[in-house]
């Protein structure tokens, strides 16, 4: 673990540690996911709000820290009506990408051009709507930045052809990080996480890939260089050709997105802090990454019904091993003003599908 | 009950007595400090399971009750009881989970094609030219090279053609353009607008012209039936409902969304060259031609593909023309 900034000249009482923990159950959240799926179906769709909300009260309250749960507050009919305005905006794309190619690109210029905005939108409703110990999260709306780092660097990343992307990941992280609060108390990504660690992780995640490609993914690409049957005339080799070396791709890439993920997911924890209050983060990469790898595993085999089952498996695991250095008393957190946020931004970015994460 | 309150303004909590009144308050109790509020004034969060009751209070303060048993008790369920009596039960679950497959399995079947249909119907025809007219032009920029056949031959095929719209055609538009295409190979598909396209491909492979009017009228009917438009209309509702639905069941769906689509894709493309097949059937039988004459072609379409695996697949893709073949050799008198 990296070193932590030098202790203040003025002695202070050393931090009691708190482990998270999660109490969900597989069986418990199964049922409840069963019943918002057929509650979903039958309503063609419209349930889904509802279904969201109960999803994520259930997870949220699932999960504490020094004896007080979390909560998740958002208003079904909120979400429902960002979620018209995008599914309706999602399908005049589909229409017109497929009668006026021309107008579609302009939409899509218009949909990268709100990106940024989309992206304060949703995570101040996001904030906005999670509470623990009765108190909101919060995120501050920083427009003019979020265009600053998401268009700005965005740029920057496609004249370097993507040698600038971990740096525009890291800026986008410390943008969230440093614009989030909890109460009165503000979120902060110390100063010794930096782009080159982003970098680091990269580097080491595109090594690792080009590693097992190599070790693994070539010698079973020489495996089926037949020729072509005589009899049908069909060369099934191509077979093995196209498909062997697609496949391992495959499971390559998404093992080391895992990796990749849990890596930068774990840095940007272990970075930040609550007021005084330090999170640490005992992820194994290795460890996380089964996890997801075998859960994907059991839900295509399963057809969806474990679904439940690994999202629970995942979140404890992920629970059990973030840890808080509480310094003082979690009871004396001030709450901020409040202020209504509309569910339009968050749901639009679900729609498009464009990633909000860390 | 014992619960914690927690304060409106801060993180701060405290230990009390709860109490649900025979007058229709809720009580609070902490030490001498006594605080009741009428229930109708409370927003009482539907039963989870496995956590605390949760009561927010009117100046946003919050109540949590560990005995959560006892509390909707007092409160005789308390809002939206039904739900959680659904979530308690396997059985119901299991019942959940067959209305699900259920009706998923009823509106995939019957409901997006009935519907796609209809659309595709109201549709003006405006809008098939135009789709019909683009999709062409972007085929000529990426994929075809003018025709090399000759003006004669040509003017035969049109002829042809003209027969088989004078059979199975309705009042709309109908017309033959060729095309070379080394991407395709031999083939020949219906856009929207009625616009058939023949590969010089297929006019070379194809032993006589029994076999080529064959497949015009099977095309044919995949214009009568607007089977091109009907499949834009479906693939994208299917597609738009898979995200709907599944958007809300966890990320990890998100992968795994792509397939049902494309195994529903070709469910009803499926479906589609049946109904073009039985189009291509009824002008055989009106011309007394050999039924076989369009599953032949077919057969000689896919060893085609089988020795040129790099070509493009199909646009109009012939699932099983084997299986067609001899659905084909059946309906011979
Ligand atoms: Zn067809």
């Amino acid at each position: 673990m990296e070193q932590l900034p030098a202790a203040p000249a003025v002695p202070v009482q050393s931090p009691a540690l708190e482990t998270m923990s999660f109490t969900g159950k597989s069986g418990e959240y199964f049922r409840i996911w069963i019943v918002n799926l057929c509650l979903t179906v039958i309503t063609l769709g419209i349930y889904s709000p509802w279904a969201k909300v109960r999803r994520n009260k259930y997870l949220y309250r699932h999960s504490h820290l020094a004896g007080a749960s979390f909560d998740y507050h958002a208003d079904p009919v909120a979400i429902l009506k960002g979620r018209l305005i995008a599914v309706s905006m999602l399908g005049l794309y589909l229409v017109t990408s497929t009668v006026l190619p021309a107008v579609s690109l302009l939409i899509g210029l218009v949909i990268v051009l709100a990106v940024p905005w989309l992206l304060v939108r949703s995570r101040m409703f996001a904030m906005r709507n999670t509470s623990y110990r009765n108190v909101r999260f919060r995120f501050k709306p920083i427009y003019r930045e979020a265009y600053k780092v998401i268009i700005g660097q965005m740029l920057l990343v496609i004249i370097t052809f993507g040698l600038f992307y971990p740096r525009f990941r890291y800026a986008r992280s410390r943008l969230i990080v440093d614009n989030t609060a909890y109460g009165t108390l503000d979120l902060k990504l110390g100063d010794q996480v930096d782009a080159s660690e982003f970098y680091g992780i990269y580097l080491a995640a595109g090594l690792l890939f080009l590693a097992v490609f190599l070790l693994a993914g070539v010698p079973l690409m020489t495996l089926g260089s037949g020729g072509a049957d005589p009899d049908t005339g069909v060369d099934s080799s191509f077979v093995w050709r196209a498909f062997v070396p697609t496949a391992v791709l495959v499971v390559l890439y998404l093992l080391t997105y895992y990796g990749l993920e849990a890596a930068v997911m774990r840095l940007i924890l272990r970075g930040t802090s609550v007021g005084d209050h330090q999170l640490r983060c005992d992820w194994s990469l290795v460890k996380l990454t089964w996890v997801q790898a075998t859960n994907l595993v059991a839900i295509a085999a399963s057809l969806g019904l474990l679904i439940p089952w690994a999202t629970i498996r995942l979140q404890d695991y992920k629970l059990s091993k973030l840890r808080v250095a509480v310094q003082g008393d979690l009871g004396a957190i001030a709450a901020a003003e409040a202020e209504e946020v509309s569910a339009l931004g968050d749901e639009i970015g679900d729609a498009f599908d464009y990633d909000f994460g860390l | 009950m014992r619960g914690l309150l927690y304060s409106s303004d801060s993180s701060a909590r405290r230990e009390v007595d709860v109490a649900v009144l025979p007058t229709g308050n809720l009580q609070v109790r902490d030490g001498r400090d006594v605080q009741s509020w009428l229930l109708a004034d409370l927003t009482i969060e539907p039963r989870l399971a496995g956590v605390p009751a949760v009561v927010m209070l009117p100046e946003g303060g919050r109540l949590e009750v560990a005995d959560a048993d006892a509390f909707y008790a007092a409160l005789g369920g308390g809002r939206m009881r039904w739900l959680h009596a659904l979530e308690e039960h396997w059985a119901l679950a299991l019942v959940c989970a067959a209305v699900s497959v259920g009706v998923v399995f009823w509106f995939v079947t019957y409901g997006i094609p009935l519907a796609a249909r209809v659309a595709a119907e109201l549709m003006p025809d405006e809008v098939h030219d135009l789709v019909g007219r683009e999709g062409l032009a972007a085929m000529d920029r990426y994929l075809f090279e003018p025709t090399e056949l000759a003006i004669g031959r040509q003017a035969e095929l049109q002829l042809l053609f003209a027969d088989v719209v004078s059979v199975l055609g309705n009042e709309d538009e109908y017309e033959l353009r060729f095309r070379d295409s080394d991407a395709f190979g031999p083939n020949a598909f219906a856009l929207p607008s009625g616009i058939v396209v023949l590969t010089d491909e297929l006019v070379a492979l194809a032993d006589d012209d029994d076999e080529l009017a064959a497949v015009l009228a099977h095309e044919v009917g995949h214009v009568v039936h607007r089977h091109a438009m009907r499949q834009l209309i479906q693939n994208s509702v299917a597609a738009g409902l898979i995200v709907a639905v599944t958007g809300d069941l966890g990320s990890a769906t998100n992968l795994a969304a792509g397939i049902p689509t494309v195994l529903l894709n070709a469910s009803y493309s499926r479906d589609f060259e049946r109904e073009a097949d039985e189009s291509a059937f009824l002008y055989l039988e009106t011309r007394g031609i050999d039924t076989a004459e369009l599953g032949e072609l077919l057969v000689r379409i896919d060893e085609d593909a089988g020795r040129n695996p790099g070509r493009a697949t199909l646009l109009d893709s012939h699932p099983a023309s084997r299986e067609r073949l001899e659905v084909a050799r059946e309906r011979r008198p």
